[in-house]
């Protein structure tokens, strides 16, 4: 039996949005806070 | 919609790179670290939002110093990490769980015939890091997965008997491949370079690594750095999917 591997991107991408959610949810709401807190800094920094 | 776009585009990058680091320190020492310093941040927070002046003044001269010396005290940490991070894979895809029931059954009857004829072992799986710079050192291959061929690569005298095999995508990748070794001194003299390799190679990847000892003609279990002896036969299947699974840490086996 001949096993071929072969790269499915709908199914790498499904696998990446279902596995370690918890981690992935905090890092988004890190992503989201930082992101705030960076345009923040800027909007004061060039004002 | 333009400006959307932007902010989407930008916040998925963000989030990309901060998933990445969090990944980056799962499961080693900085994380309580982590945890620390998110916690000092916190209060540093509530402290400006109260005006505290003084503290508030302490706390921004601590985190200055700080910095430099996380810096110092991580820095084997910061440089496998960064090391591992140019070899991830940004989207894995698990083997069918069938197709890896038999590639596990075919490692297995070859594991268990090697440790009753006393010949050594050494068999990385790739999990989610990816192991190419260490397929590249060895032979190449490419074969399916079959008990006799694993049996045959490391018959003493056979030139690839030397090194380790890698699993990849369900295949073997190569033969003879070279590991880093773990240098730590603590580690016990009844440990050859067989399982110092396995035990390196868990510390800089998240691959599960099989290895027969020819003296003692057992079969360990390696990943994330910590060796698990004396596995049954019976128990080495049920053990290596536990730990092929993505949420699996070392202490859940």
């Amino acid at each position: 039996m001949r096993y071929k591997y072969k790269f499915d991107i709908k199914k790498a991408v499904k696998h990446w949005f279902t596995t370690r959610i918890w981690l992935k949810l905090i890092a988004l709401i890190l992503a989201i806070m930082f992101w705030l807190y960076i345009g923040e800094e800027l909007r004061r920094f060039l004002l | 919609m333009i400006e959307l776009w932007k902010i989407l585009l930008e916040i998925s990058i963000l989030w990309f790179v901060i998933y990445q680091i969090i990944l980056f320190f799962t499961g080693t020492r900085a994380l309580q670290v982590i945890r620390g310093i998110i916690m000092l941040l916190i209060l540093f927070f509530l402290i400006q939002r109260l005006d505290l002046e003084r503290l508030e003044w302490l706390l921004t001269k601590l985190f200055a110093l700080s910095v430099l010396g996380l810096l110092i005290v991580f820095q084997p940490e910061i440089r496998q990490g960064l090391a591992r991070l140019g070899r991830h894979h940004l989207f894995t895809l698990p083997l069918p769980e069938e197709e890896l029931d038999n590639i596990l059954k075919e490692i297995i009857k070859a594991v268990d015939y090697l440790a009753r004829q006393s010949i050594g072992a050494l068999i990385a799986i790739e999990k989610d890091v990816t192991l190419k710079p260490y397929v590249e050192t060895g032979v190449s291959i490419d074969a399916t997965i079959t008990s006799e061929l694993l049996q045959n690569i490391f018959t003493p005298g056979s030139l690839l008997h030397d090194g380790g095999v890698i699993i990849q995508q369900g295949r073997i990748a190569s033969a003879g491949c070279l590991f880093p070794l773990n240098e730590n001194p603590d580690l016990s003299r009844i440990f050859g370079m067989r399982h110092r390799a396995a035990i390196g190679l868990t510390q800089e990847t998240d691959s599960v690594v099989i290895v027969v000892s020819e003296e003692r003609q057992d079969i360990s279990l390696v990943y994330e750095g910590k060796l698990f002896q004396g596995i049954k036969r019976d128990d080495l299947l049920t053990k290596v999917k536990q730990l092929m699974k993505p949420k699996t840490r070392k202490n859940e086996i």
